[in-house]
């Protein structure tokens, strides 16, 4: 049998030989299904660039998701790789956390930490450093996270470790008046001492 | 290292209880080994707690060993020589890549998409005011002190918020990936993220019958921007949509189906989404409620009774646990009596409008959901999938009523918006795997599906 050129496939054989033919139909839909495969393969290409296409330019969303979060997260690795975790915590979580950690870094983990009340611990929105919103430092529950296993007292709040109080919070110079012995020049506006 | 090598035996356990279940789909089997492993070893650490036996990284190790042995043992013969046939898989491997190679650029995209949401979280430490005060300081006292029952519930010293008496399945398993060495554990919201992935392919694929379509509609769930966002933060959001949206899917594929296979995998799913977050209350009713209607169709009620059982005994056990041993209160209130309050209804509806229909929250899906239900009508359409819309849209009224029924208004008596721009806004996930599946299954990607599938 020769080969049609025209068509890729030999030419459909003559006579009664079952064999031949159903060999033949059998290529035939073989090749068939070669070219709708390749068809609907360059067809899910195309549906998914123009899906995606659609996605980021029509969509505020996807948009944010692609070129802000996803792409704003590789371009950093490289830098947030070189951070350590105390850094990345105060970036995101502001004085707070940066304030917290502190005292976490200079008291021991049996530590019993007198805080100031609330008022002291002046916001951003007072003019202070710290953040306006639900995170922070004067919230015990939130605030322990962050100095555990220590343990935080705030002052006026009733506790059964405020008789046991190892150390304090140095707060906007507030705190002084339980450690009389340091001398006023020596004052710091956020500090933590050892009673 | 550690923490390499116990994810991985949790994944094999996951992936053996899978199996026992009857499933043998490799992507659906790939997709539940994690959830389904941390499931597993939620409730041996909570009977660890109850039996005074420390949960650590040794003793939740022996654990997942002993329930791996087991299953082998239990199924070795199916393992062996019938079922399992690796070579089976890796075929079905390259056969997606010789026919589907057209599908390479989505899953390009999904694999920036994954890689990219997992390194944020994997990089950064948790941050989500929510977890600070609650499930991810619990994780870190109980990596600290191995119980449950820690100092933060103290009740001479209480340090427990209102969230840090949720159900232990977030918790206990951050608590592993501390103990496991990890500085973060946010390596669980990430393999949540992948498993999520994975089920909704293997479930697209299978209704739709066509891979291409199904990996389209699992990259449409996971790009979902609000959804993948907050995918990178430690919140449990992303693991309870999983729980309860695949749950009732799989309660939903059973009544359809009979499939033995489909009722224990939404069975042991929505179970441990009451472990993950109390409010997967609202799926397990709905699907309790479709499966009644089944036992009452065919005259069995074994399912719904095993089902009613495992809801309300996992609540009752939990809610329990935090009134007599944790001694703490436990999250929301509820107000469980009828009540009229036009304000706060128009206030809740008016806020409602605005997240679901918010294309920056969750892109497209609303809409392609409304747009999809409009098929419905087209005369092809099948009434199963009629039955699903109704599902999602009874569903979906339940979990708005649940905000109306809850105590979340000041003391002026006005709505607190937060419930509703941040609880129902991250809430709204469960129903990201619903919308996506009715999509699958809806009249004009089935006669697509069939369409391309009939010409190759």
């Amino acid at each position: 049998m020769a080969k049609d050129k025209n068509r890729g496939y030999k030419k459909k054989p003559k006579g009664n030989n079952k064999t031949e033919q159903s060999t033949y139909k059998a290529k035939k839909t073989n090749k068939r299904f070669a070219y709708w495969r390749l068809l609907v393969n360059i067809g899910y290409l195309v549906f998914s660039g123009i899906l995606f296409y659609c996605m980021i330019t029509y969509n505020p969303g996807y948009d944010w998701l692609f070129n802000s979060l996803i792409k704003n997260t590789y371009k950093s690795k490289e830098q947030v790789l070189t951070i350590t975790t105390d850094q990345k915590l105060e970036s995101k979580l502001g004085f707070d956390a940066k304030y917290l950690l502190f005292l976490k870094s200079k008291t021991p983990e049996e530590a019993i930490i007198l805080m100031p009340p609330p008022e002291i611990i002046t916001r951003k929105r007072d003019g202070g450093l710290f953040s306006n919103d639900s995170a922070y430092a004067g919230n015990l529950y939130w605030a322990s996270y962050f100095v555990y296993p220590r343990k935080l007292v705030y002052e006026g709040n009733e506790s059964i470790y405020s008789d046991q109080i190892t150390h304090v919070a140095i707060i906007n110079k507030w705190g002084y008046q339980y450690a009389p012995n340091v001398p006023e020049d020596q004052h710091q506006e956020y500090s933590v001492i050892n009673l | 290292m550690t923490a390499l090598l116990f994810f991985t035996i949790l994944a094999i356990l996951g992936g053996l209880i899978t199996y026992k279940t009857g499933q043998r789909d490799m992507w659906l089997m790939l997709g539940l080994s994690f959830p389904l492993g941390f499931g597993y070893i939620t409730i041996v650490s909570f009977i660890f707690d109850l039996l005074h036996v420390p949960i650590t990284i040794i003793s939740g190790t022996v654990a997942i060993l002993i329930g791996i042995a087991g299953l082998i043992f239990n199924q070795k013969d199916d393992i062996v020589n019938h079922n399992f046939n690796p070579q089976a898989c890796l075929k079905s491997v390259v056969h997606f890549f010789k026919n589907y190679w057209g599908s390479l650029f989505i899953i390009g995209i999904i694999a920036y998409l994954l890689l990219g949401i997992s390194t944020k979280a994997i990089l950064w430490p948790t941050a989500a005011y929510d977890s600070i005060e609650g499930f991810d300081f619990v994780a870190k006292v109980i990596s600290q002190e191995h119980v449950l029952r820690n100092s933060l519930f103290d009740i001479s010293y209480p340090l427990a918020s209102v969230r840090a008496p949720y159900p232990p399945l977030v918790p206990i398993n951050f608590a592993y990936a501390y103990m496991a060495g990890m500085e973060y554990p946010k390596i669980i919201s990430v393999l949540f993220i992948i498993s999520t992935f994975f089920i909704m392919f293997g479930l697209a694929k299978d209704i739709s019958k066509n891979l291409f379509i199904g990996l389209i509609l699992a990259f449409i769930l996971m790009s979902t921007p609000e959804y993948l966002a907050m995918s990178a933060l430690s919140l449990t959001n992303v693991p309870t949509a999983l729980y309860a949206g695949f749950g009732l899917i799989f309660i939903y594929r059973f009544v359809n189906t009979s499939k033995r296979t489909d009722f224990y995998l939404g069975l042991i799913l929505l179970t441990l989404g009451m472990w993950t977050r109390t409010e997967v209350i609202i799926f397990s009713i709905v699907a309790i409620l479709i499966l009644g209607l089944w036992s009452y169709k065919n005259k069995k009620y074994k399912e719904t009774i095993v089902l009613t059982g495992l809801i309300f005994g996992s609540y009752i056990i939990w809610k329990l646990y935090v009134d007599l041993v944790l001694q703490a209160q436990m999250q929301q209130s509820l107000n469980f009596l009828p009540f009229y309050d036009g304000q706060k209804i128009s206030d809740i509806l008016n806020l409602v409008k605005f997240v679901t229909f918010s294309t920056q929250y969750y892109g497209w899906v609303v809409y392609l959901f409304l747009g999809f239900g409009v098929t419905l009508l087209l005369p092809k359409n099948r009434m199963a999938n009629v039955n699903l819309y109704i599902i999602i849209i009874i569903t979906w009224i339940l979990y708005v009523i649940l905000y109306y029924q809850m105590d979340n208004v000041d003391a002026n008596g006005n709505l607190i918006p937060n419930y509703i721009t941040a609880g129902y806004r991250r809430g709204f996930f469960s129903f990201l795997p619903l919308i996506t599946y009715f999509i699958a299954s809806s009249a004009p990607i089935i006669l697509t599906s069939e369409w391309i599938n009939k010409k190759l």
